[in-house]
């Protein structure tokens, strides 16, 4: 009988089978046992690893866009460019409306609202969770709590831990994630729920009017559009409407983040004090 | 016979690396197919890439738990009982 349990564990564990599993078990505990004891050092070692895979995948990205039709890339390319320069002009009149205000109130924005920019080094798909690797860390002055904001000023989600050189950045859509926002033009409060890959669900009563296409927006400072109503499902016995949130940046392309502070350091530091 | 084995031992280690490699360079669909295609080869390379994953990309706000290392752990489990089936039956040559 012991003979025959020892045959089994033979055949169970052969070679090669048994040393690779060794192998590659030894190596996953020896990394998570640096990122654990040196965070530090385990980014500074796993930047350059992060830095070829999104090279590759901007490579790959703009080699299979090639492929594409000409003349459609074309009508595209002319489109976007008149939608730049209306975008350009309408942001200076924006911009031109705030300086104004701030100088009527006889208050400006705080220094720290400058922000930290800093280049992603890790994100969805690569990253399984709605998570973001982004090369700034304590040294560059980024604390935990801090908001990250995509192009055109867009949150994306909270700093959530930092190390020395890096920090990681979990995106308000992620699965276990909800805000408080925004959405339609009579600004119906609603809570966003993260659903993964930078998509959100919200349940909003039917009553509302909320169309597809309704801009949704997170407090900022002031109301910051972070995407919009691509679907409505609605069940006729039911007195809400469930909405389908697509992002206003996708966030699998974001390759710069800016970080700063909003409050919600202060929020924390504030509910944590005695 | 040492050749077969030889051989084996370095598609095994292609494998591992493929997978390793493939962690950080590819989409996690992909990953997951790697992962699972590798399981029937090295049994607990499922676990070690979980650990792996987890490593690089787990945040504690993103997720309640460590699902990689969860789930690469199962698959092993999986890829443990069906190797044991398959190795102890009468139909291996």
């Amino acid at each position: 009988m012991r003979k025959t349990y020892l045959t089994r564990r033979k055949t169970l564990f052969d070679s090669p089978a048994a040393l690779w599993s060794t192998v590659v078990l030894a190596f996953a505990l020896i990394t998570l046992l640096v990122r654990i004891v040196a965070p530090g050092l385990f980014s500074r070692m796993a930047a350059p690893a992060f830095g070829i895979a999104d090279a590759l995948t901007t490579r790959i990205h703009a080699f299979t866009q090639g492929f594409a039709d000409a003349a459609a890339l074309s009508a595209e390319n002319e489109r976007l460019v008149a939608e730049n320069a209306t975008l350009a002009a309408e942001n200076r009149t924006l911009s031109q409306k705030a300086t104004d205000l701030a100088a009527l109130v006889g208050s400006a924005l705080p220094a720290a609202s400058a922000g930290i920019t800093a280049g992603v080094v890790a994100h969805p798909p690569e990253s399984p969770y709605d998570t973001f690797l982004v090369a700034a860390g304590s040294d560059a002055g980024v604390r935990a709590g801090y908001e990250a904001f995509g192009g055109g000023g867009v949150p994306l989600g909270i700093v959530s831990s930092i190390s020395p050189g890096f920090s990681r950045v979990t995106l308000f859509s992620a699965p276990s994630e909800n805000v408080a926002g925004w959405v339609g033009t009579s600004s119906q409060p609603v809570i966003l729920t993260g659903t993964g890959a930078g998509t959100f669900s919200a349940s909003v009563a039917r009553s509302a009017g909320i169309k597809e296409g309704d801009v949704v927006s997170i407090p900022g400072p002031g109301r910051l559009p972070i995407g919009v109503v691509a679907r409505i499902d609605s069940d006729p016995s039911s007195p809400s409407v469930s909405l389908r949130i697509q992002p206003a940046i996708d966030p699998f392309s974001v390759s710069w983040v800016t970080l700063r502070d909003t409050g919600a350091t202060f929020v924390t530091a504030t509910s944590s004090a005695p | 016979m040492t050749r077969v084995s030889t051989s084996l031992g370095i598609f095994d280690g292609l494998l591992v690396l493929l997978a390793f490699v493939g962690v950080i360079l590819f989409p996690w669909p992909l990953v997951v197919a790697i992962m699972l295609a590798g399981a029937f080869f090295v049994p607990f390379l499922p676990l070690a890439m979980g650990i792996f994953a987890d490593t690089l990309y787990y945040a504690p706000h993103a997720a309640a738990f460590p699902y990689a290392t969860i789930l690469g752990a199962a698959a092993t489990g999986l890829a443990l009982v069906v190797r044991s089936r398959l190795k102890t039956s009468i139909i291996r040559g």
